[in-house]
C-alpha cells in the first residue's frame, strides 16, 4: 500500500489496478481501494479527481454491443465455420489410432489424450437445438444418447458424429444421458469445463453469463476438467456435484443426500397406446411418428418412474410388439397394429 | 462495460488448441473478444454491418489458417492489429486513402459551443467539457486514449497494434494527454473545482 501514498491523480489514471476497479468497482479489486480509501482520507480527493476523470472516459467511448447481437454473430461464424472443406485428406490415420489405442490399452481411459493427434476434420456439420419455450426439450443424437435442454439454453452437436469422437457444446442447463461406448468417450464442452463420459447420465448447468459451472452425477462415473488447465481430470461418482468458480479458479466436489427425479412419473392405466405416445411427445418434447389407425388396438398397463424416453419407447415396443427407431433426431414407431 | 477477456494463460492455451483443429476453441476465443473487437471497430469504422462483415472474415481466417497461425503473446492485442489493418485496407479500397490517411468516423457529432456555458460545476458540465476536449484532439489521438485507458491495454501492446514503436506510443499518449488538458483549459468556461489543478503528465 505505500506505493500509492505520495501518488497523483495523474498517477492514479495510470496505475492498472487502480483502472481495474473503476471500471469495475464491484470486482477483484474492490476490497483493496476500499479499504485504501478508509486508511487514507488525505487521499481522498485526489481518488475522486482520478475516478471522475476514468469515468468519464469510458463513459465516452462505451459503445455495448448487445449479448443479442455477439451470439448471432457468433453462431453464423460456427455455422460458417462448419461448412469450410476438408483441406487435406488423412491416410494414415488408422495408424495413428491403432497407436493411440495401443497407448490407451495400457494407460486406461482417462488418459486419452483431449486434443487426439489429428485434428478434428472442419468438415463437421454442426446443428444448433435452442430451447426457448418454457419446458424442457430433449435431443436425440446421432449415437442413441440423449439431451434434456432446459429453457434458455442451447446444444451444438454434430449433425453425424465422426468416427473417432463424440463431442457436443453446451451453452446453459441440460441433462445427459449418454450411451455406452467404451471405445469412444462422449465429451461436452462448455465454456470453463470439458466432461468427459463412458456411459453415463449427469446433469450440467452452464448458463454463459454466470461465474458457475456445475456438474452433477446420476449414473455412471464422469471425468471434468478445467479446459485451461492441465491438471489431471476430476473424477465424479453417482450423487457427486462439481461445481467451478470461474472468478477464483476453484473446483469444489460435494455429495448430494437427496437423489434427484430426473422425469416426470407417468402411469398409464389400460391406456390406449395413441395417447401414451401422444403424451410421451409431450413430456420429452421430442416428435414421435406413429400410425394412429395402426395402433388403435393397442393399450398398455404400466407406470414409468426414472425410465428416459428410450427406456419408456422400449417397454411400450415390447409389450406391443413394435419397434421403434430414432432418425433426425425423431422417433418412428413400426408396428403391425394389435389384436382387438 | 465489464471486460471478461481470460487470463493470458488460458488464452495461450485455448489458441493452441485451436492451431490444433479444435472449433470449439475458436468460438471460445471468439467469444471472449467479440464484444471488445465490435467496439473497437466501431471506434474505427462508423458502418456496423461492415465491420461485422471484417470481424467474421477476420476469425474465419485464423480458423483456415489455423495450422501456420503465428502464436502471439498477447491474443487481444494480435486481434486487434488484425482488425485495424481490415479497417484500414477497407478504406483504401474505398477511396484509394493512403496509408497515412486516417478514418474520420473516429470522431462523433459536433456539440455546440453554448454547451459548454454551464455556470455551475456539475457532473454534466464535467461530461460536456471532456467530450468536447476529446473531440478535438486527432483520430490517432482519442484512438490511444481508447487503447490505452478504455481498453486499459498497455504501452507494449498500443505500439502492436497501431504499428508505432515503444517511444512513439510513449510519445502520442503524453501528447494526447497535455491537448486534452489544454483544449480543456482552453473551451472552458470558468474552472472552479479542484479540477483545475487536475495534474497531466508532462511530457
Amino acid at each position: 500500500m505505500k506505493k500509492y501514498q505520495n501518488f497523483e491523480a495523474r498517477d492514479f489514471i495510470q496505475d492498472e489496478s487502480f483502472r481495474h476497479w473503476v471500471r469495475d468497482p464491484a470486482g477483484s479489486q474492490a476490497l483493496f481501494w476500499q479499504e485504501y480509501l478508509t486508511m487514507h482520507p488525505e487521499q481522498e480527493d485526489v481518488i475522486r479527481q482520478a475516478r471522475l476523470f476514468l469515468e468519464e472516459i469510458y463513459a465516452h467511448y462505451a459503445e455495448p454491443v448487445p449479448q443479442a447481437e455477439v451470439q448471432l454473430e457468433l453462431e453464423k461464424l460456427r455455422e460458417r465455420v462448419a461448412v469450410q472443406p476438408v483441406r487435406r485428406l488423412r491416410v494414415f490415420t488408422w495408424v495413428r489410432w491403432a497407436a493411440v489405442l495401443l497407448i490407451l490399452a495400457g494407460l486406461g481411459w482417462w488418459s486419452w489424450p483431449e486434443k487426439p493427434a489429428t485434428p478434428e476434420p472442419a468438415s463437421l456439420h454442426w446443428a444448433l437445438k435452442t430451447n426457448s419455450g418454457k419446458e424442457p426439450v430433449t435431443v436425440l443424437l446421432p449415437d442413441g444418447s440423449m439431451v434434456t435442454l432446459e429453457k434458455n439454453s442451447r446444444l451444438w452437436y454434430p449433425v453425424q458424429f465422426p468416427k473417432d469422437k463424440r463431442a457436443v457444446q453446451l451453452y446453459g442447463d441440460a441433462f445427459f444421458d449418454i450411451t455406452k461406448n467404451p471405445n469412444h468417450p462422449f465429451v461436452v464442452y462448455t465454456s470453463e469445463l470439458s466432461t468427459k463420459v463412458l456411459g453415463t447420465s449427469f446433469w450440467i448447468y452452464a448458463r454463459p453469463q454466470t461465474q458457475k459451472t456445475v456438474v452433477q452425477v446420476r449414473s455412471g462415473r464422469v471425468g471434468v476438467r478445467v479446459r485451461t488447465s492441465t491438471a489431471v481430470p476430476t473424477i465424479l461418482n453417482p450423487q457427486e456435484q462439481l461445481t467451478y468458480d470461474k472468478r477464483l479458479d476453484r473446483l469444489d466436489k460435494i455429495t448430494l443426500v437427496k437423489k434427484r427425479a430426473v422425469f416426470r412419473e407417468q402411469t398409464f392405466d389400460n391406456a390406449p397406446v395413441p395417447r401414451v405416445l401422444a403424451e410421451l411427445q409431450r413430456q420429452f418434447g421430442v416428435k414421435i411418428n406413429y400410425n394412429a389407425e395402426q395402433l388403435r388396438n393397442c393399450s398398455i398397463n404400466t407406470s414409468f418412474k426414472e425410465e428416459n424416453l428410450q427406456e419408456r419407447l422400449s417397454a411400450i415396443c415390447q409389450a406391443i410388439g413394435a419397434t421403434y427407431q430414432v432418425k433426425g433426431g425423431q422417433v418412428f414407431i413400426q408396428s403391425d397394429g394389435c389384436t382387438p | 462495460m465489464i471486460s471478461q477477456h481470460p487470463h493470458s494463460l488460458e488464452a495461450q492455451h485455448v489458441w493452441l488448441q485451436l492451431c490444433q483443429g479444435d472449433s470449439a476453441a475458436l468460438n471460445q476465443v471468439a467469444e471472449w473478444y467479440y464484444a471488445a473487437l465490435m467496439n473497437y471497430g466501431l471506434k474505427l469504422e462508423r458502418d456496423r454491418e461492415l465491420v461485422k462483415d471484417l470481424l467474421q472474415e477476420l476469425f474465419l481466417e485464423l480458423w483456415t489458417r489455423r495450422e501456420s497461425l503465428p502464436k502471439p503473446e498477447d491474443i487481444k492485442a494480435y486481434l486487434f492489429a488484425i482488425l485495424r489493418n481490415k479497417i484500414y485496407r477497407s478504406y483504401r479500397q474505398q477511396s484509394g486513402y493512403s496509408h497515412e490517411a486516417y478514418p474520420e468516423s473516429l470522431g462523433s457529432e459536433e456539440l455546440g459551443v453554448e454547451s459548454l456555458l454551464i455556470h455551475q460545476e456539475t457532473q454534466e458540465e464535467y461530461h460536456l467539457r471532456l467530450t468536447k476536449a476529446l473531440e478535438s484532439l486527432s483520430p490517432r489521438q482519442r484512438e490511444i486514449i481508447f487503447l490505452h485507458y478504455y481498453e486499459g491495454l498497455s504501452h507494449d501492446q498500443i505500439a502492436e497494434i497501431m504499428q508505432l514503436n515503444h517511444q512513439s506510443v510513449y510519445n502520442l499518449l503524453s501528447r494526447s494527454l497535455k491537448e486534452l488538458r489544454n483544449a480543456w483549459v482552453v473551451g472552458g468556461v470558468l474552472w472552479v473545482t479542484n479540477a483545475l489543478s487536475f495534474p497531466f503528465p508532462e511530457n
